[in-house]
């Protein structure tokens, strides 16, 4: 072990971590890179350092891409992936009211906490985790995705009927496109654009980003004068905390597991703590006006994700998502063969990559909270600058994710659309969980349907299924009937 | 508000009939699969009708706890701001196309920024010049990435 | 009118910055970098075969460096369109691969790559492998066989979506006369996982796709799904070995670098002798097997007769 640690420890290693957890953070922040798009690009570079160093740097830049993009979620509203989507939602509140330091300082600590603690579970329960991994087959998709429907009652507390108007919508979107599983070609009207499916991040970025820059020239006024924010302190009191430390725990571990099952992550992670934390929170109303723990939640649980999001690879071989695809691809070029032999053939090799994920999240805090003062400052430039900047990065951060101009008028079309959801009272963050979970769901149906030759049962027989879809009803309907209850025993009294 | 539920409804009703003709259109012969491509889509729309019609119900009997209020002033000046931004989003998506990324977006950055009320010339000219620049730097010249040029520059 | 004096410099400011990538014509090829449309992800097999095979490409030859553009989506076609909307003047390449023929023939685009492409170079070509669980009720495909036709509709198979070569094995079986389940997944390591679950009993993927599960032994290979057997694993039996049936089963995967048709003859040439090298240059020999692809056996010469037969092949499974 001690070995290990003094390899992860040169001074070329550290150094290598460090400029990959950089790397990682600039791609994250900018809308559009991605940590699929740092990975590769750095790909190239790390083949001239030896096998371990190359991939000590790669996990600099996975986890620093996904810590990245809390910065713009919380600055700008403009999340740079779905993984910092929900980070929005309490984030730039709190940047509204000129307390982007205080956000930015709980966001890094929660990513950083919640990214040590998937490493310290890759170490100690990647065999069990990787044992879950596997019970998961079609029908628990598709409970998994059903259950994270039913956080749109919560997320739309305000109206639900329009919070569902908005979820439906999204599924439908997530429709569009050659359908995988029988080649049909849907909604595509013979383009060969749209063939491609309804892309997310560009409708990510009109959603929030582009449509709050709209509402920002409606309620511009010249004399408005920025009050500038006295930053005191970047890491958070110990106060805040004692608070958020039961958030993030929970966050921490929900992020661990969906990054160990396949084909889910930081995406679906980051809003099913959010949801948790608010339904377990002594205030819930306060959701969505700028609580921390709406920004300790999301970002606790997606850095959890790097973690376990590692334990399919490395136990099994089988890349989570495309993050990991690309790792995957590193690790074979420097000739290691992640599956089950790994763990047991090359301990020294899985011990390295455990370390160095450790080591790359405390520099990505590290690098976080030394950069808090300045990212910060975005909060004083004025509107007539800001919001033109917003303009230019929602443009180019779209465009950049596929060199696809058409995903520029997508994004500006949505972001018009969305301007007239806000004013008329329809939540946003539904259609983008229907989205997410659109393709998930469907295909995860049929697939089900087809290994149980149309019956419908296989999604009540198996444990795991039938678990999450209690759930999600309960989750959705025991409100409901508490209130009804509620209401009767009060109606009675009186 | 009541108005807008309305019209919003009766736009979902209309867009869910579109897609369910468009999804019966669908080829429900494809093979190897428990449901056509078009259930699903069918599905969702008629869920997207009920919705539609609840909140119709729940507009009528005044239920969804909403301000009377009108909730979008066509004729306010900050409206009109709106509207300006929607033309100069427009002639941007023309400009792209034509005379490429730089030229439209240096256009869009002077225009968004006269429109929130700056009126120093250095002004206008330098903040669209160092955005661009930085994004030259960054996404050209780092990540080799190639912005449009449009017809003319291709 | 100062105004329109600072909107007039940021305009030519900005226009000569759009202008500074173009420079004169020269005689010489290549004389401007070049750009390499991937319709694939990056990162992905498809991704690093072709750069793989680009850096490997003698930096005396080649004096211009060739950016990538990944243009992802439509099961690659988004990204094809793209190369094929860039004039042949030979400074765009692209693509041609299996996936492309297929879409082709089954009318899902109107691409004919026969007539819109020249094949410059095979990049990559790989047999796919049938695999099922060590933990399975069979140990050799003859065994599966068996027991597919003992249980009609007992046995369920893992391929990929409509579009991708490997899906046409659920075509073959099923042609066969199998009554067998075909479970499409989205990608080949969610059907590898998927054997793996327990939910499907077989599966289809490329050695590069399940190497570390075969390593281990948890997933046994029981048939070659090409007509030669793969040089990886000489012990496993071609479909066509175990079955008769099965006598003209020849699904591989293969990727080509290629130029828009109508190339100038010479630029042909060119990238045909400089890609050559590279493919069996000792730099992507590395790659290769460290990615468990197989040696390269299409000859530059054969290219076209290759996509053409294998065109008529598909044809003759989606009808």
């Amino acid at each position: 072990m001690l070995d290990i640690i003094l390899t992860v420890f040169q001074p070329i290693n550290l150094l290598l971590i460090f400029v990959g957890s950089l790397a990682g953070i600039f791609v994250g922040a900018m809308p559009g890179l991605s940590s699929i798009m740092g990975l590769s690009l750095l790909l190239p570079l790390t083949l001239k350092f030896d096998s371990t160093a190359g991939i000590l740097m790669l996990l600099g830049v996975f986890c620093g891409a996904i810590y990245g993009g809390s910065i713009t979620a919380i600055l700008i509203k403009t999340p740079g992936t779905a993984n910092s989507a929900a980070t929005v939602l309490d984030g730039y509140p709190l940047t509204q009211k000129g307390q982007a330091a205080k956000a930015l300082g709980v966001s890094t600590f929660a990513s950083t906490f919640g990214g040590i603690f998937s490493a310290i579970m890759l170490l100690w329960t990647a065999p069990l985790l990787s044992k879950v991994a596997l019970s998961f087959t079609s029908p628990e998709y598709f409970s998994l995705a059903i259950f994270g429907l039913s956080m749109v009652t919560s997320l739309s507390s305000k109206n639900v009927t329009k919070g569902l108007i908005s979820a439906v919508v999204g599924l439908l979107m997530a429709t569009v496109g050659m359908d995988a599983l029988t080649g049909a070609k849907r909604f595509t009207f013979d383009s060969t654009y749209l063939l491609g499916g309804i892309t997310m991040v560009p409708v990510l970025i009109g959603l929030y980003a582009f449509s709050q820059g709209l509402i920002n020239i409606e309620n511009n006024d010249a004399q408005h004068k920025v009050t500038s924010e006295t930053i005191r302190r970047t890491f958070p009191s110990r106060k805040i905390i004692k608070r958020i430390f039961p958030t993030i725990l929970r966050s921490s571990a929900i992020g661990t597991l969906i990054g160990a099952i396949p084909g889910t992550g930081g995406d679906i992670a980051s809003w099913l703590a959010y949801n948790e934390t608010k339904r377990w929170d002594k205030h819930p109303e306060e959701f969505g006006t700028g609580r921390i723990e709406g920004v300790a939640a999301p970002e606790a649980a997606n850095n959890a994700v790097s973690g376990g999001t590692l334990i399919p690879l490395l136990t099994l071989g089988i890349p989570g998502d495309a993050g990991t695809a690309v790792m995957l691809g590193a690790l074979m070029m420097q000739g290691v063969v992640p599956g089950p032999l790994l763990f047991t053939n090359e301990q020294g090799k899985v011990y390295t990559i455990i370390f160095g994920l450790f080591v790359a999240n405390l520099f990505m805090g590290v690098l976080g909270f030394l950069g808090i003062r300045l990212f910060a400052k975005v909060g004083d430039v004025p509107n007539k600058y800001l919001t033109p900047i917003v303009f230019a990065f929602c443009i180019v951060g779209t465009y950049a994710l596929n060199n696809s101009i058409n995903d520029i008028f997508l994004m500006l079309i949505i972001g018009a659309i969305a301007f007239f959801m806000i004013k008329l009272d329809y939540p946003t963050p539904p259609l983008i969980l229907g989205l997410i979970l659109g393709g998930t769901l469907e295909k995860n149906m049929n697939r089900a349907l087809l290994v149980s030759k149309g019956s419908f049962s296989i999604f009540f027989t198996r444990p795991i299924s039938l678990a999450l879809l209690l759930i999600a009803f309960c989750s959705v309907f025991l409100p409901m009937i508490l209130t009804v209850i509620r209401k009767h025993r009060a109606a009675a009294k009186s | 508000m009541k108005k807008y539920n309305y019209g919003i409804s009766v736009l979902l009703i209309l867009i869910a009939g579109l897609i369910i003709h468009n999804s019966l259109q669908m080829n429900e012969s494809v093979s190897g699969t428990a449901m056509g491509p078009g259930v699903w889509p069918i599905i969702l729309s008629v869920v997207l009708v009920l919705l539609a019609v609840v909140q119709i119900v729940q507009t009528m009997l005044g239920k969804n706890h909403e301000s009377e209020e009108n909730p979008i002033d066509f004729k306010s000046p900050a409206m009109k701001r709106i509207y300006i931004t929607a033309a100069l989003v427009v002639v941007f998506a023309v400009l792209l196309k034509v005379l490429g990324f730089y030229i439209a977006m240096a256009f869009l950055l002077i225009a968004v920024m006269y429109l929130l009320g700056e009126r120093n010339p250095r002004a206008l000219v330098l903040v669209p010049a160092g955005i661009l620049i930085f994004i030259y730097i960054v996404f050209v010249v780092l990540l080799k990435l190639n912005m449009p040029g449009g017809l003319i520059f291709q | 009118m100062k105004k329109l004096v600072a909107l007039l410099t940021a305009a030519l400011m900005l226009t000569s910055l759009a202008g500074c990538n173009k420079e004169p014509a020269e005689t010489t090829y290549p004389a401007k970098d070049l750009e390499i449309v991937i319709p694939y992800k990056v990162g992905g097999t498809t991704d690093l075969a072709v750069r793989g095979v680009l850096d490997a490409v003698s930096k005396e030859v080649l004096t211009k460096s060739v950016n990538v553009t990944n243009t992802v989506g439509g099961s690659g076609l988004i990204g094809t369109e793209e190369f094929l909307g860039h004039d042949a003047d030979g400074y765009t390449l692209g693509l041609v691969n299996c996936d492309l023929v297929l879409n082709y023939v089954s009318g899902a685009t109107d691409i004919n790559p026969s007539e819109r492409m020249i094949p410059l170079a095979a990049v990559e070509q790989d047999p796919y492998m049938l695999l099922g669980s060590k933990t399975a009720s069979f140990t050799t495909f003859a065994e599966f066989l068996e027991q597919a036709k003992a249980n009609p509709g007992k046995m369920a198979v893992g391929v990929t979506g409509v579009g991708t070569v490997p899906n046409l094995m659920g075509t073959i079986l099923l042609q066969a006369g199998l009554d067998v389940r075909v479970i499409p997944y989205d990608s080949a390591p969610d059907a590898v996982a998927a054997v793996l679950a327990g939910e499907a009993d077989l599966c289809i993927s490329a050695m590069a796709g399940a190497v570390g599960q075969i390593n281990s032994g948890d997933l046994v290979p029981l048939a070659v799904t090409t007509l030669d057997r793969s040089q990886a694993l000489p012990d496993v039996p071609t479909m066509a070995e175990v079955d008769e049936m099965f006598a003209d089963v020849n699904l591989l995967s293969w990727i080509m670098i290629a130029l828009p048709a109508n190339t100038d003859e010479s630029i042909v040439t060119f990238w045909k002798d400089a890609l050559a090298d590279a493919v069996a240059s000792e730099s992507y020999a590395e790659t290769r097997e460290n990615f468990y692809f197989e040696p390269i056996t299409i000859g530059a010469d054969e290219l076209e007769s290759f996509i053409s037969e294998q065109a008529a092949y598909y044809q003759e499974l989606v009808g």
